[in-house]
């Protein structure tokens, strides 16, 4: 027994060797040249994770890579430690997701490394966020919130999922600073997991400020209000289509929550444009189409120069931000 | 209303017992055995896994399937407790306490049937409750909010580091040493980095599951050195009875599993706490109310039997905030609510209006689930322990290995196995110098929640500390803190009393 | 010295070496500048002054016992040998690990550390245990739990054998 499951593994290693040097062997080829490595900079389960997979798995499936696409979980220091992995990485065949806190964890300096240190292949998806009151809040709709923070920044208590300076905290304060709201004073409470929508049900903070997927529950049970979302147009249908934009109620701001692919730093051209073809010729399977339908993603594709552009212009946006409630740290 | 509740769970019989969601029950439970038994693989890396199978899956079979296997790994978590003395998972961590020295004393065999047994008894008496007051009781946890996590948490700590009079002070040590450790990352209220040494990887803090694999698992195999190469001192167990208990067993254990599932399934309710609570207070409690305490740690079989039940209940009460709500209970719920969503169902009361075949399918599952687990458990149970009749000297290499790998499968990066290291030798110098490290994994379990619903609430007042006896809830909680403190004082002067009389 | 003296030097020592370090977080910039250190300092003060109460308790111990020695257990006297080998063979772990991927530097940690442990005179089931234990936990890991190891480092390895990094 012992001795059968000795030469079986033997062999396996035989075998691993011999894949290790065709590997060696077949990089003088055109890219992709061997099989890639998908980053989703968070455990698995998140929307970081569930965006990379089925990235990874209709690329594959439709043959448009021909690759073997594994993705590989690092999560921490907020996609911090992906972002050092793949910086650091001189071979093309890398890719990772990111999202607004690629460019908020290197704002609040908890990384020196920001989105200079890679290169932006793609935006894939959009999605928006949503602020929730509990039903019975006296608070009718997004004005009414924006008045009474007005008149006293800590009369109402603001809670989110994650720490303040990340995207739930800066998307509301975005909204409020359009509205002429002074930002600075406005205490923000963050909570962890689903502990926040609990809080807001139970009343103990007024106002949740989080993204569209998680207030659809609540809201068709009838627990909640949102008073407004982030996007720049009415959702088609669902529950939300009820609900009416930032700027129908005469605030001008729009917020975000992108989506897209990013490979190594110094990318060489023919890899990118590889890379960005094939996301390119992805988005418009109908494969993805349905996905972004069941998970409620809205597919927008952007272009590798004109994603960067739009980087650039977001980054400066999130920094005023950060700057007005003193959560700027520029890295050393 | 009787009758349209029994209706209504006939008919999520009748979806759960179609024969594909039966065998994907059957197969996600025996996985979920395997992967709670391995160190560091929890049922909520486990369901995560099995997200891709939501693409090729009707929602109500992959739910079931989801199910099965959270419940095979709450099954599955203890056995390595037991055998081993390395919990799966923090819930598991009660059940080293007394579970381990049963198996020492070569009673594996019932260690591991009243496991089984005390996760089914729970398992089912809460899928009872479940049907019958999930709505009104997951609206009363809503009056949870951070103030009373804060006082619940202290509450929890109190009464597992005041476990003995005499480890008291040296419990509260280990207690704050556990503490100390939960402050290490990015603070969620002010974005601050506390005490990171300029590393990316401590930024998320440290995890708990990486604590409980060093301080219990490498410092017990660090211990276990000084006697290794000693004749007559390391125990191999050659002959194995049948996994069942005796009668005498049985007459000791079915009370305390009986009034310990009540607590580990409200427990189980709140959002805010978890499997390693209920495990933990209800361990508490069953030694406080004990006619013998003293047997406690000591291999006594009822110190076994409760935390079991407990977190088996919990399991199931953390499945009531998101069927009735749509609010996550656990991380492992919370992976659950993103399934039911990418299938566009949205989980609150109207799921069991609108699609009456997955909230009743899932429901009926439960209850087969629990029964599928524990009728695989008990033969797997006369596999596994025959561990123990492998030489130490090989078993702890293989251990190690264990225990790395998955502490590997945590974050996906080989950063902690320099920490997992560190805690080992903390393990082993607690366990050398007799400091008790039950207070050290609670406070590792709940000291991050514990000091962030603390600073909740302080900025919800204002700033005022009036909020933590703003509620009935806080008043008792605090109350049923100091009576734990102080219990061992008092049965120690009623054991005084008695011998005197 | 004393069980009991030592923890008690232990919860002050790492109390005050704790309690310096939190003095060393910087201010939030958002709310109280105080708070993300206030925790922590609580922690720091009840940690030495547990430690001070049991140096106390252990005094008046000692005074009572009449300082009759605490009577150790027997133990194997090679062990601190294997302990200590284990920890630096534990964190060599580590670093192989990130470095050279799954297989190489699993089957050479558990290849030494069988070698250490259940002692060299039995090096041909240690070369078995360490062949299965590798390639079985791999094979689980990979093609039951989806989980993906990294089975080597192709960079490391190239570079190790100058075949020239980037491609």
């Amino acid at each position: 027994m012992f001795r059968k499951l000795a030469v079986t593994a033997l062999l396996s290693a035989v075998l691993a060797g011999a894949v290790l040097t065709g590997a060696t062997e077949a990089s003088a080829a055109a890219f992709p040249s061997r099989n890639f490595e998908c980053l989703a900079p968070a455990g698995p389960g998140g929307g970081w994770d569930t965006t990379m997979r089925m990235v990874a798995k209709v690329l594959t499936e439709k043959g448009i890579v021909k690759k073997a696409m594994p993705v590989i979980n690092k999560p921490g220091g907020g996609g911090g430690v992906a972002l050092a992995y793949i910086s650091a990485k001189k071979d093309p065949h890398t890719i990772a997701v990111y999202s607004p806190p690629l460019l908020l964890i290197n704002l609040t300096g908890q990384t020196d490394l920001s989105y200079k240190n890679v290169t932006p292949l793609a935006m894939l998806i959009n999605d928006f966020g949503a602020f929730a009151v509990p039903a019975n809040s006296p608070y009718k709709n997004i004005n009414d919130l924006f008045d009474a923070l007005k008149k006293d920044p800590k009369s109402v208590k603001l809670g989110g999922t994650s720490s303040p300076g990340s995207m739930d905290h800066i998307q509301f304060l975005h909204a409020a600073k359009a509205a002429g709201v002074e930002v600075k004073d406005i205490p923000y409470i963050a909570f962890q997991g689903g502990e926040a929508l609990a809080s807001l049900l139970g009343g103990h903070i007024d106002v949740y400020t989080t993204g569209m997927a998680e207030v659809v529950g609540p809201l068709e049970a009838g627990d909640i209000r949102v008073l407004a979302i982030t996007s720049p147009e009415r959702i088609k249908d669902g529950p939300l289509a009820q609900v009416p934009t930032l700027k129908e109620q005469g605030v001008d701001a729009v917020f975000i929550n992108w989506r897209g692919i990013f490979g190594i730093p110094k990318m060489s051209e023919e890899a990118r444009s590889f890379m960005e073809n094939a996301l390119k010729q992805m988005s418009e399977t109908p494969e993805w189409t349905e996905i972004c339908a069941r998970n409620g993603w809205t597919s927008v594709f952007m272009g590798a120069s004109e994603f960067s552009a739009f980087l650039d212009k977001t980054n400066e946006e999130y920094k005023s931000l950060l700057e007005a409630i003193g959560l700027y740290h520029p890295a050393k | 209303m009787e009758s349209s509740v029994i209706n209504n769970l006939l008919f999520g019989f009748s979806v759960a017992m179609k024969w594909q969601n039966f065998g994907m029950m059957i197969v996600g439970s025996a996985l979920g055995t395997v992967l709670g038994m391995l160190p560091g693989l929890g049922p909520s890396t486990g369901i995560a896994l099995l997200l891709p199978l939501t693409f090729v899956m009707p929602p109500e079979m992959a739910l079931i399937t989801m199910c099965a296997v959270y419940y095979g790994a709450m099954f599955g978590g203890s056995r390595s407790s037991i055998l081993l003395n390395i919990p799966g998972d923090g819930a598991a961590v009660a059940s080293c306490f007394d579970g381990y020295p049963m198996a020492q004393q070569g009673r594996a065999e019932a260690a591991l049937a009243i496991s089984a047994i005390a996760s089914f008894i729970g398992g089912l008496i809460s899928c009872v409750a479940f049907v019958a007051i999930a709505i009104p009781v997951a609206r009363f946890a809503l009056r949870f909010g951070p103030p009373e996590y804060f006082v619940l948490m202290v509450f929890a700590l109190a009464a597992t580091a005041a476990i003995s009079k005499e480890e008291l002070l040296k419990g509260l040590i280990s207690m704050f040493i556990g503490l100390m450790l939960t402050t290490v990352g990015i603070d969620l209220q002010s974005g601050v980095q506390r005490f990171t040494f300029g590393t990316v990887e401590l930024q998320s803090g440290i995890d708990f599951v990486v604590v409980i694999i060093g301080v219990y698992g490498l410092g017990e195999i660090l211990k276990g050195y000084q006697t290794l190469r000693m004749k007559g001192e390391t125990h191999v167990q050659k002959k194995f009875g049948r996994i069942w208990i005796s009668w005498d067993d049985w007459k000791r254990c079915w009370l305390p599993m009986l009034r310990q599932t009540p607590v580990g399934f409200f427990i189980g309710v709140l959002p805010g706490a978890g499997g390693t609570i209920a495990a933990m207070m209800s361990y508490n409690n069953e030694k406080q109310l004990s006619k013998h305490p003293e047997e406690f740690g000591k291999g006594a079989i009822e110190g076994l039997a409760a935390p079991e039940a407990a977190n088996n209940a919990c399991s199931i009460g953390a499945m009531i905030p998101m069927f009735t709500l749509g609010v996550p209970g656990s991380g492992t719920t919370a992976v659950m609510l993103g399934a039911l969503m990418i299938y566009g169902l949205q989980p609150g009361p109207l799921l069991f209006q609108n699609n009456p075949e997955i909230a009743w399918g899932v429901i009926a599952s439960l209850f087969l689930a629990n029964v599928i687990c524990a009728v695989i458990n008990i033969p797997l149970a006369g596999l596994l322990v025959r561990v123990l009749a492998v030489p130490p000297r090989v078993l702890y290499p293989l251990v190690i290995g264990m225990a790395f790998l998955g502490v590997y499968t945590i974050n996906y990066s080989a950063a902690e196995f320099v920490l997992l290291t560190l805690l080992g030798l903390l393990g082993y110098f607690m366990k050398c110098y007799k400091i008790p490290t039950a207070p050290l994994i609670l406070a590792v379990v709940v000291g991050s929640s514990m000091e962030q619903t603390f600073r909740q609430a302080l900025l919800m007042s204002d700033g005022s500390y009036v909020v933590f006896f703003r509620s009935v809830i806080c008043n008792v909680l605090w109350l049923l803190a100091a009576l734990s403190i102080a219990w061992p004082f008092i049965s120690d002067w009623r054991q005084k009393k008695k011998r005197a009389a | 010295m004393r069980r009991d003296t030592v923890v008690g030097l232990f919860s002050v020592v790492l109390g005050g070496l704790y309690g310096a370090e939190t003095l060393r977080i910087r201010s939030a910039t958002i709310g109280s500048s105080w708070a993300p250190r206030v925790f922590p300092l609580g922690i720091a003060v009840f940690l030495i002054i547990l430690g001070a109460a049991v140096l106390i308790v252990d005094r008046k111990k000692a005074a009572l016992e009449g300082g009759k020695a605490q009577k150790a257990k027997a133990r194997d006297p090679g062990y601190a040998k294997l302990i200590v080998g284990t920890l630096v063979l534990c964190g060599a772990y580590g670093f192989a690990f990130e470095a050279f991927g799954y297989i190489l530097s699993t089957l050479c940690f558990m290849f030494l550390l069988l070698m250490l442990v259940n002692e060299p005179k039995r090096w041909t089931s240690n070369i078995v245990i360490t062949l299965v234990f590798t390639f079985a936990l791999w094979g689980t890991f990979v093609y039951i739990f989806d989980i993906m190891l990294p089975p080597f480092n192709l960079d490391a390895v190239r570079e190790m054998f100058g075949l020239g990094g980037g491609i």
